[in-house]
């Protein structure tokens, strides 16, 4: 079980080149381009679920995060040059040129085998999936940070009757909710924080997306603590994501996000 | 690569040792040790389709990598703690935090109101013995501490084919003959004879033999 402590904030679409020279300068190096796409699954309706497990202990119904990396050359494949400078262009609710067909193939498994080959050019070997459960970040009004543990698991790959790694987490009782895909940069700070600028798109189907970050980004700074018993270590990315935090006090204000907005339990549907 | 997986449950704790000196001519070399774990997890929902399965099979083998293949209604995942390199593109893009756990461990802490573990069977400090055809893997086997039986697993890392590795298996189920064992459960079925998959595969074998 990870800790991750966090912080975040959000710019407008304008800032946007100026905070990136700004957090270069200040992390001393250039931005890493990412992409990941996420689908959350949620369990199946249908099924009457007990609360409590066989030694009658209270089991909030968590959401399930399934992610993986996917590079931006195989999303949008006539591009040649890449860098930070890209996301400007993705204002809109719509990615146009994407291969969204990608994404839903990815989960689904490509039925096509033509395509299917195409696809593992692009993406060698990697069926790689980053399983994870978050609870609700921790209560308290004196926090400084907002502090969520998230249970990780990896699949490396799915096989048997219907490969695809949906068909598996059905017979597991989940159920596909939505999914997401964030663009972004990634700085890489003092003291082990990490700081992502993103756009995040909420994927529906293969034709269509909806920006859930229109018209800015989402900027937050993040701190992982292995064990979450390791007080030593939580003290120290609490302190220097407060840094970070002075730091940029007065041009972009870190603070903490409201811990129900990052729930994902499954009674908390008023945000989603 | 071809498998098949041998259970012996009407056997003695010694037996291993029987069949390890049948074996012993065929020997080129005795390898690491090895284990596995099998673990069964029931779905406690209650309003399930009544011909629907409710079992779903954990099986750990330290010999792949310490890899566990979960399978459920023939449909399969490859999971693995595995850090470092395997993570790093996953960490890099944001998708993982860096430390995983095991799947088990997932369904233990934060699905167990819909998954309870029914039972676990080890084979823990089992031997490895390779042949001129064949890597053999034998280890007794054992559930909360009580004896079950022997289990054997044949694998062929040469490319042969399908008919060469059943002679192959053929030749060692007859030495087990010569100790007079001939009544256990052998599988080497695929999973998805469509698409082949060594370690799904393998999972799906040992699940055959080892469910009761």
């Amino acid at each position: 079980m990870v800790l991750q402590l966090s912080l975040f904030s959000v710019i407008d679409d304008d800032s946007y080149g100026l905070c990136v020279s700004t957090l270069s300068n200040l992390s001393g190096k250039p931005p890493i381009l990412y992409s990941n796409f996420a689908a959350v699954l949620k369990p199946n309706p249908e099924f009457d679920i007990e609360q409590t497990n066989s030694k009658n202990q209270l089991i909030e119904q968590n959401r399930l995060r399934l992610c993986k990396a996917v590079p931006l050359e195989a999303l949008e494949p006539d591009v040649s040059k890449r860098d930070y400078g890209k996301l400007k262009q993705y204002g809109d609710d719509t990615l146009n040129g994407f291969n969204l067909g990608m994404l839903e193939d990815m989960l689904h498994g490509s039925t096509d085998l033509d395509r299917m080959e195409i696809d593992e050019a692009v993406c060698p070997n990697d069926d790689t999936w980053a399983l994870s459960i978050s609870d609700i970040p921790a209560a308290g009004a004196s926090r400084k940070v907002s502090s969520q543990a998230i249970t990780e698991s990896t699949i490396l790959s799915s096989g048997g009757r219907s490969p695809s790694i949906v068909s598996f987490l059905s017979e597991l009782g989940y159920v596909l909710d939505f999914r997401l895909l964030t663009i972004g940069i990634k700085f890489n700070m003092s003291n082990k924080v990490f700081l992502e600028v993103s756009k995040i798109w909420q994927v529906q189907g293969a034709e269509s997306t909806k920006q859930l970050t229109k018209g800015g980004f989402l900027i937050k700074a993040f701190v992982n603590v292995a064990k979450g018993t390791d007080i030593k270590s939580i003290n120290h990315g609490t302190n220097a994501l407060l840094g970070l935090q002075k730091e940029l006090s007065g041009y972009i204000d870190l603070s903490i996000p409201d811990r129900k907005s990052m729930d994902s339990r499954l009674e908390n549907l008023s945000d989603l | 690569m071809h498998s098949t997986i041998i259970f012996v449950e009407r056997s003695a704790p010694a037996t291993i040792t029987a069949f390890h000196d049948i074996l012993s001519n065929e020997l080129i070399s005795i390898k690491e040790k090895w284990s596995f774990e099998f673990k069964t997890f029931r779905l406690t929902v209650k309003n399930l389709l009544p011909d629907s399965t409710r079992l779903m099979h954990s099986i750990t083998l330290s010999h792949m990598e310490n890899k566990s293949v979960i399978v459920k209604n023939k449909s399969a995942i490859v999971t693995s703690v595995a850090q470092g390199g395997l993570l790093e593109g996953l960490t890099l893009n944001g998708c993982s935090s860096g430390v995983c756990e095991s799947f088990d461990n997932l369904l233990a802490s934060k699905l167990s109101n819909l998954w309870t573990q029914r039972q676990s069977i080890k084979g823990d400090f089992g031997s490895t013995y390779q042949t001129t055809e064949l890597v053999i893997r034998a280890t007794n086997v054992f559930s909360y501490g009580g004896f079950k039986g022997l289990l054997i697993e044949i694998i062929c890392e040469d490319d042969v084919s399908d008919q060469e590795f059943e002679q192959r298996v053929s030749k060692i189920r007859n030495y087990l003959k010569e100790i007079s064992i001939e009544d256990y459960k052998i599988c080497g079925d695929f999973m998805n004879p469509q698409k082949r998959d060594f370690i799904c595969d393998l999972a799906h074998q040992y699940i055959r033999v080892l469910e009761l």
